[in-house]
């Protein structure tokens, strides 16, 4: 019979190696989609993932049981490579999106497109559009959050996200062109 | 509410909840690193531990040398006591013959005990020579007259070995009771018959005044008081002739009780605190344990960067690196209290600062120097100007500083005035700071470093650089009572690198160096 997450959670405060085990192999594959949603490339995607866990058994006495332990850890995630990103400012690709594409189409024309190629669009995009489009799109906050989070205004937030959609659009309209 | 775009929807119904599959390598390196941090934090608790442990140890150590000395060590001296001495007088007799017999000395001492009463006190009577010396013996006349007869004689014969130590206090003789010099009590062999006719011997120690007291009630108006000790019945043995010193005179500091005299309440309540008393200046003849010194030291030192590269595909720019910066003098001083412990042992544990200096140096393509040098006639006359064109060099000094706690254990031996040893152990960072310029990787154009957490900067150092292990060999010259000169050559290495992980490179500094200083016994 398999562990329960509380049992779980029970023996990581023990810092038993086993459930420590146990929980990477129940949750690493998809918190490491996460980070691949905010990294660059696989490698720095796995460094987050390796702090993150680190972060997570020393703190793992903080979850208090009251919601979804895989969203706490989710949080942790998020939080760790947003600081991973304000780190690497100094290395920041500003790529100019000079020419924006129609954002009429209907996304679900790319439905068949795999999670890989959409999580490799998404390493497309610059640094800063591609938190943002993160933290907005799928993890739900709102500018006001991300513009404190990030230290940047509210309305930049709201003009990086325009720019991250129109540019995955326009990759997707390429796909779209190749595969036809 | 704001409208949901069909890009974000599209993106979060796909990816939310995907698995990646995250491959089992991952977990073995996750796994080393929980352990590493495991030992780092059992190391932490250790040396906080042993630091505690150290300065709990040193605290004691001050504490117990600086109260009064108590009879524990005195007792514990395996020198039997005996007497030399013997008198027979009480207060207001008169004074003996100049060269009387040993038994017929006399001698009259105004006493001041501990407890600020003054008394005036004759050495016993019939004390035979070499006799054990009990605490009390003979007759012992106190008084607490002013005016007591100012008569001191002392007499001794030469064959006498030594004469008895009087007190443990500091004395001195004057014609009339008059201080004019100090003394401390005799230890070495009695010389020629003495009699110091008209002398008073008085105690230098810390005096209540008397009217004052007497006038607060505390010191009472009785005039005399008699006390009488069985005088020892055996006959003196000349073989049990013995130095006499400390343990001697701390049997004869007792003095006989003074009657129970309550002092008035407004005095009972002041505070009895003496912070300037000199404590009794008796030998501590049984071996310390521990031995506590201060070290304080400064030096040059010299490091080699230990540069390594994160990602092998990066070597063009860990050559250029290397070639834009060049190591210069650093510098090292410490202060650390140093515990000596038996068989040559030693634990040093104290505070470390270390600066670490290197040149930055670029050659900027797009800034030309220009030299013009005028050129000059036979005449003294210019006759133009020669203009040179070179690469312009930018230089920054880069500054890596640390202020550390070293723990360390060692072993000296000595030969002589000199000592020689070696000491090892870990150094622990307490803060650390970087700053200077180097070449960024991914643009390969300087770039002004720093720490994580600032901004405008490549944060591209740990804000702590953990732990380094210390090591030394040192050479002292002892060259007086407590001091010693001290020479150190030393490493110092970085136990994890200096840069995050986040960064290229992987920096770990190796420092040699050569320190010198002094040594403190306290």
């Amino acid at each position: 019979m398999p562990m329960s997450d509380y049992d779980i959670i029970q023996g990581c405060l023990r810092e038993d190696p086993q459930c420590q085990r146990l929980v990477f192999e129940r949750y690493a594959g998809r918190l490491l989609t996460v980070c691949l949603r905010y990294a660059r490339h696989p490698a720095e995607a796995e460094d987050i993932l390796q702090e993150a866990f680190i972060k997570i058994f020393e703190h793992i006495g903080e979850f208090q049981f009251k919601g979804s332990f895989e969203g706490w850890m989710r949080r942790i995630v998020v939080n760790t490579a947003l600081k991973l990103y304000q780190r690497k400012q100094f290395t920041q690709e500003q790529t100019p999106l000079d020419q924006a594409p129609d954002p009429g189409e209907d996304p679900q024309v790319y439905a068949q497109l795999g999670e890989e190629e959409l999580l490799a669009l998404i390493a497309r995009l610059p640094d800063g559009y591609r938190v943002v489009f993160n933290l907005y799109a799928i993890e739900g906050f709102s500018h006001k959050e991300i513009g404190e989070m990030l230290g940047i205004q509210e309305s930049t937030s709201r003009s990086q996200l325009a720019k991250a959609r129109s540019f995955l659009q326009a990759q997707l309209k390429a796909i779209q062109r190749i595969a036809v | 509410m704001s409208q949901r775009h069909p890009i974000d929807d599209f993106f979060k119904s796909r990816l939310v909840g995907y698995d990646s599959g995250a491959p089992m390598s991952m977990w073995d390196k996750i796994e080393a690193r929980q352990k590493r941090r495991r030992r780092l934090r059992q190391l932490g608790w250790l040396t906080g531990g042993l630091s505690l442990a150290l300065l709990s140890i040193m605290a004691y150590q001050f504490a117990s040398s600086a109260s009064p000395a108590s009879d524990s060590p005195l007792d514990a001296f395996p020198i039997r006591t005996t007497t030399t001495a013997t008198d027979s007088v009480q207060s207001g007799n008169p004074a003996p013959q100049s060269g009387a017999p040993l038994d017929e000395a006399t001698i009259t001492l105004q006493h001041t005990t501990r407890n600020s009463s003054r008394l005036n006190t004759p050495l016993p009577t019939d004390q035979p020579v070499g006799s054990p010396a009990p605490p009390y013996y003979g007759t012992i006349a106190a008084t607490t007259a002013r005016t007591a007869p100012a008569v001191a004689s002392f007499s001794a014969t030469p064959s006498m070995p030594t004469p008895i130590a009087i007190t443990d206090f500091d004395e001195s003789y004057a014609p009339g009771g008059e201080t004019t010099a100090s003394t401390t009590a005799p230890q070495a062999p009695c010389p020629a018959p003495l009699t110091l006719e008209g002398w008073t011997a008085v105690e230098e120690a810390e005096t209540i005044n008397e009217p004052i007291l007497e006038a607060a009630g505390v010191m009472p108006s009785v005039e005399t008081q008699e006390t009488s000790y069985p005088a020892p019945s055996q006959a003196a043995d000349p073989s049990e002739y013995r130095l006499s010193g400390p343990h001697l005179r701390a049997n004869m500091r007792a003095l006989p009780q003074l009657p129970q005299v309550q002092p008035p309440s407004h005095l009972s309540k002041l505070p009895v605190w003496r912070p300037m008393t000199k404590p009794t200046a008796c030998v501590n003849f049984r071996r310390q344990t521990w031995m506590w010194a201060i070290e304080a030291l400064g030096g040059a030192a010299i490091a080699h960067p230990g540069f390594s590269l994160r990602d092998q595909e990066l070597d063009g720019y860990l050559q250029k690196r290397k070639t834009t910066e060049r190591e210069r003098i650093s510098y090292a001083a410490e202060i650390r209290a140093l515990a000596a412990l038996p068989f040559g042992l030693r634990v040093r544990a104290g505070v470390q600062y270390l600066q670490l200096n290197s040149r930055f140096q670029y050659e900027n393509p797009d800034v030309l120097e220009i030299h013009i040098m005028p050129r000059v006639g036979p005449n003294g006359e210019v006759t133009g100007a020669d203009t040179t064109y070179s690469p312009y060099l930018h230089n920054t000094a880069n500054r890596y500083q640390w202020i550390n706690v070293p723990l360390l254990a060692g072993y000296e031996g000595k030969c002589g005035k000199l000592r020689a040893g070696f000491m090892v152990g870990p150094v622990i960072n307490l803060l650390f700071n970087a700053e200077g310029e180097m070449l960024a990787p991914e643009t390969n154009q300087p770039n002004y470093f720093g720490q994580v957490g600032e901004t405008q900067v490549l944060p591209a150092y740990r804000a702590k650089a953990g732990l380094s292990w210390y090591g030394a060999v040192s050479m002292a010259y002892h060259f007086n009572g407590r001091q010693s000169l001290i020479a150190e050559a030393f490493i110092q290495k970085s136990h994890r690198s200096l840069t995050t992980e986040a960064y290229a490179l992987r920096h770990l500094p190796f420092v040699m160096g050569l320190q010198v200083g002094m040594r403190t016994a306290l």
